[in-house]
């Protein structure tokens, strides 16, 4: 089973979502901002990214340029977990492996199934 | 007398002598001859024919005693007997045969002389009449010469001469003598069918001749009988076989008319037709002439008329008025020593007007608008023109000229090309002032006018206030033409009340200053202060908007001026239109303004609503997360996790009552309908009701609560208060690093409570020191997001604050954050 990191800023539901995936098997990382996600990025070298957008200091936009960017960091599937649709990146999409976009509130149902797309 | 003694002295004794020497010269022949009778006779003869009939019988009686003698005394024997009684008898009726025949040649002789006489006399009195009429200019001067002479020629006892009138039905009386002044007078009127001999003699054409009473049958019964008149003559006035009249003369005897006395009436009736008729026709050419010289009398234009060679005939009246020279005056002068005039520009003589028009030969205007000179040396611009005058075969007789006095018209297209002038300009000035969108471009604007372009200076002052009643504190130039040199009695900007010409000022009634060196509204002080620049006149408008002076303009002039009420109208309508164009373009600038604003705030309201969107979503997230997690069946979780997860759906559904309360808040300041209860209570007291919250709060940091006891209670709402401490707090708490210190401290100042919650956190930058308090502003800026909220605090602290009548802000600190705000200090009662 994949490693899977989770950068949400929010420590309440970041330990939502690594509850019920540790409880489904997959290893978790956790980071409670962009460039902490960045650094786990590195060290650990996820299956899969589970990311909010409204971070304090860097954006969860910002890192996913950064990935693109960073030619050491791999394509890896993300899925978008945000709580403010309307205010949703319209632009170029800078990232072009995004699995999934959940919109807070989340159920464990839709969170597993897109991780489970996202994990092929 | 003598002569008649002499002449009947003479006559007698040529009868004495020639009866003497028949006697002898008889006695002498007897004796050769016998009885010798026939000397006698001869003696007879002689005396009829010299001495005349009475010589002729005397000399028969003296030769019938002489001859009686002669044969008796030589032959006394011879007896008185019958046959010399025969003898005798013979010899008388020889003598009386002989005066008989003398006397019968004489009488014949007489006529004759007598009627060469009249008919001398009758030529001498047409020659008179004829003479009488040639001078007759009228009609009833020419009846009057006929009728005198008429009347002493004919022996006439009455005459009239009437003229047909009111085609050829009525008679007019033009002469009348010797009537009764009832029956027929000058100037009586009669119908031609009137019974009269002159009205037959009109009618039939023919002469009438009545010789006695018993044969007036014609005259007409409507007149009075005229006992006076026994006869009538009466002649038709025909000329050019045109009836035009009549005559009639009465005569008081009876008339024979013979054939002389018939022609001189006729001959009469012939002249006077003659007479009369040049008389009308001399009336009609001066008739004419009058009416002509009436006419060009009063006509309004000036007329003068010359001859060939340029000489006055005539000039009227008005004429005479316009060149200052009367007709009387200027009698056999030329016209070019009357009617001078000159080039308006040149001011060169103009062609001789008589030459042009000679030369033209036809009507022509002359040199345009040449300037007259009068008599007495004034000019006056005139418009002329000139026409040659023609006789009856067509031929060029002189000139009339026809000119009037144009000044009056000059004028008024003088002043109408001024008002013209005036109004292009003030549309042109007005349109471009209306176009422009600046100040300055109004001032460029402005000077674009003939009648403000040679300003020095021009200038817009705007007022930090509207002049209603009290002056406004301050101005500033808004715009400046010639920017560079010192305004004279103004700065750029600086106090109204300070300035030199402020006092002058009025917000309604403009000022003008023609030269500012005489100008004794100025002192001396404020004339010295146009001296630097050379400004010498000044106009300053007050520039208003509704009723509202915002500003002023000055216009400065480096000489004096003189404006006319005209110009101040003039200027004053471009006032108006700058008026109107700042008060527009102040509009202009508020509305966008006021959009901007708007549109700020509607994007601000869009982003705090996806703000709270997503702050609410976040706990919900927990919440909805936890919730799932513990239905989920394909997970079983152990007692304890489930109690973990419960109690953060606990946790985040308090974090969402908060979090819906804070809006409530908010929502109810802005709309000004959070109730506010205050009452006096120590800020101590007001600390304690929060202390439980604020030693949570601030669990992880030092505390410091730094309030003397002797602070004079305030006049709050507690719990409001205590929730402002809460908030202050808990932001402090937020920012500050871990066990860093939070100062509560409170100090008396001007009637309010000065409350400050210090932190050593980093501290805000200070340029967001007055936004942190907007709500919506403070969700833009990029405070450093940590934990939950939405940063609410601060915006409803300002809010409560606010609705206490205190104020909030952040302090000027060189370290850290300090939050200040006040609260009025409750009065004693």
């Amino acid at each position: 089973m994949p490693t899977i990191l989770i950068v949400e800023d929010d420590t309440n539901i970041r330990q939502f979502v690594a509850v019920n995936l540790r409880a489904r098997g997959y290893a978790v990382v956790q980071a409670g901002s962009a460039e902490e996600g960045l650094q786990q990025l590195h060290a650990h070298s996820p299956g899969a990214l589970v990311l909010d957008i409204k971070l304090p200091g860097m954006s969860g936009w910002d890192m996913l340029v950064q990935i693109v960017a960073d030619p050491k960091l791999p394509d890896l599937p993300v899925i978008i977990m945000t709580a403010s649709p309307l205010s949703d990146h319209t632009g170029e999409q800078p990232y072009s492996n995004i699995a999934d976009k959940l919109v807070k509130p989340v159920s464990v149902a839709d969170l597993m199934l897109a991780i489970r797309k996202a994990c092929g | 007398m003598l002569s008649v003694i002499r002449f009947r002295l003479g006559r007698f004794s040529v009868v004495i002598s020639s009866v003497i020497v028949a006697l002898i010269l008889s006695s002498l022949l007897r004796p050769l001859f016998g009885s010798f009778a026939v000397l006698f006779i001869g003696a007879v003869a002689l005396n009829v024919w010299y001495g005349g009939l009475w010589s002729g019988l005397l000399t028969t009686l003296l030769s019938t005693i002489a001859y009686a003698y002669y044969l008796l005394l030589p032959q006394p024997s011879v007896e008185l007997g019958l046959p010399i009684a025969i003898q005798l008898s013979e010899f008388v009726f020889i003598g009386l045969l002989l005066n008989a025949l003398y006397a019968g040649l004489d009488r014949r002789a007489r006529q004759v002389r007598q009627a060469a006489a009249r008919a001398a006399d009758r030529v001498a009195h047409i020659q008179i009449v004829t003479e009488a009429l040639s001078k007759s200019l009228t009609i009833s001067q020419a009846a009057e010469a006929t009728m005198s002479q008429a009347i002493a020629a004919l022996g006439a006892s009455a005459g009239s001469i009437m003229m047909l009138m009111d085609g050829k039905t009525t008679l007019q009386v033009v002469n009348a003598v010797g009537y009764r002044p009832a029956a027929l007078a000058v100037g009586l009127y009669f119908p031609l069918e009137t019974r009269m001999p002159l009205a037959d003699a009109v009618r039939t054409e023919r002469p009438i001749w009545i010789s006695s009473l018993e044969l007036q049958t014609t005259r007409s019964p409507s007149l009075p009988a005229d006992p006076e008149r026994e006869a009538w003559a009466a002649v038709p006035l025909v000329f050019n076989g045109q009836t035009i009249g009549g005559m009639e003369f009465g005569f008081s005897g009876v008339q024979t008319f013979n054939d002389e006395d018939k022609a001189f009436i006729v001959l009469l009736g012939q002249k006077c037709a003659q007479a009369i008729d040049r008389a009308r026709l001399y009336n009609e050419v001066r008739e004419q002439r009058e009416r002509l010289q009436v006419t060009l009398s009063s006509i309004g234009d000036a007329v003068i008329t010359t001859d060939m060679n340029g000489r006055i005939t005539f000039m009227n009246g008005v004429a005479e008025t316009l060149t200052g020279w009367t007709f009387d005056d200027t009698t056999r002068s030329y016209l070019h020593d009357v009617f001078r005039i000159i080039n308006e520009t040149t001011r060169q003589p103009v062609e001789d007007p008589v030459a042009k028009v000679l030369r033209e030969n036809t009507v022509v205007g002359l040199e345009n608008h040449p300037i007259l000179i009068a008599k007495d040396g004034t000019e006056m611009p005139i418009d002329d023109s000139g026409a040659p005058i023609r006789g009856e075969s067509g031929t060029i007789v002189g000139i009339i000229l026809v000119f009037r006095d144009i000044t009056e018209r000059r004028q008024k297209e003088t002043a109408l090309d001024a008002t013209f002038q005036r109004t292009q300009d003030l549309y042109e000035t007005c349109r471009r002032i209306g176009l422009v969108s600046s100040p300055d471009e109004v001032v460029q604007a402005l000077l674009t006018s003939r009648y403000l372009n040679h300003a020095s200076q021009c200038a817009v002052l705007t007022f930090n206030s509207s002049w209603n009643g009290s002056l406004p504190e301050r101005y500033e130039v808004a715009a400046a033409f010639a920017a560079g040199r010192p305004l004279p009695g103004f700065a750029t900007n600086g106090s109204l009340d300070g300035s030199p010409l402020g006092n002058l000022l009025s917000p309604t009634t403009p000022l003008f200053i023609e030269d500012t060196r005489t100008d004794l509204r100025l002192d001396q002080e404020t004339r010295e202060l146009f001296a630097p620049t050379g400004t010498q006149s000044t106009m300053i408008f007050p520039l208003t908007a509704g009723r509202r002076c915002f500003g002023a303009l000055l216009l400065y002039f480096v000489s004096p001026q003189h404006w006319s009420q005209e110009d101040y109208r003039h200027i004053q309508i471009f006032v108006d239109q700058i008026c109107v164009t700042m008060d527009n373009v102040r509009l202009f600038a508020a509305e966008a303004r006021a959009r901007l604003d708007a549109e700020q705030a509607n994007q601000l309201k869009l982003k705090f609503l996806a703000m709270i969107s997503h702050e609410l979503r976040t706990p919900l997230t927990s919440i909805k997360g936890f919730a799932t997690t513990l239905l989920a069946t394909d997970v079983t979780w152990d007692a304890e996790s489930q109690r973990d997860f419960v109690a953060v759906i606990s946790e985040e559904a308090d974090k969402l009552t908060d979090l819906i309360g804070q809006l409530l808040d908010l929502s109810r300041l802005q709309a000004g309908k959070l109730r506010i209860e205050p009452d006096a209570r120590s800020l101590r007291e007001i600390v304690g009701i929060a202390m439980a919250e604020l030693e949570s709060i601030a669990a992880q940091h030092r505390l410091v609560v730094d309030i003397a006891p002797d602070l004079p209670p305030v006049m709050v709402d507690a719990q409001r208060i205590a929730q402002v401490l809460v908030n202050l707090v808990g932001n402090a708490a937020k920012y500050a690093p871990p066990a860093g210190r939070i100062t509560l401290s409170a100090v008396a100042r001007e009637g309010n409570l000065q409350v400050n919650v210090g932190d050593e956190g980093p501290g805000i930058p200070v340029e967001n020191r007055e936004s942190v308090f907007e709500a919506f502003l403070q969700l833009e800026n990029s405070l450093p997001h940590q934990g939950t909220g939405l940063g609410l605090g601060l915006a409803i602290c300002k809010g409560l604050i606010e609705a206490h009548g205190g104020k909030i802000w952040v302090a000027e600190t060189t370290s850290g954050t300090t939050m200040s705000f006040t609260v009025p200090i409750a009065t004693p009662l």
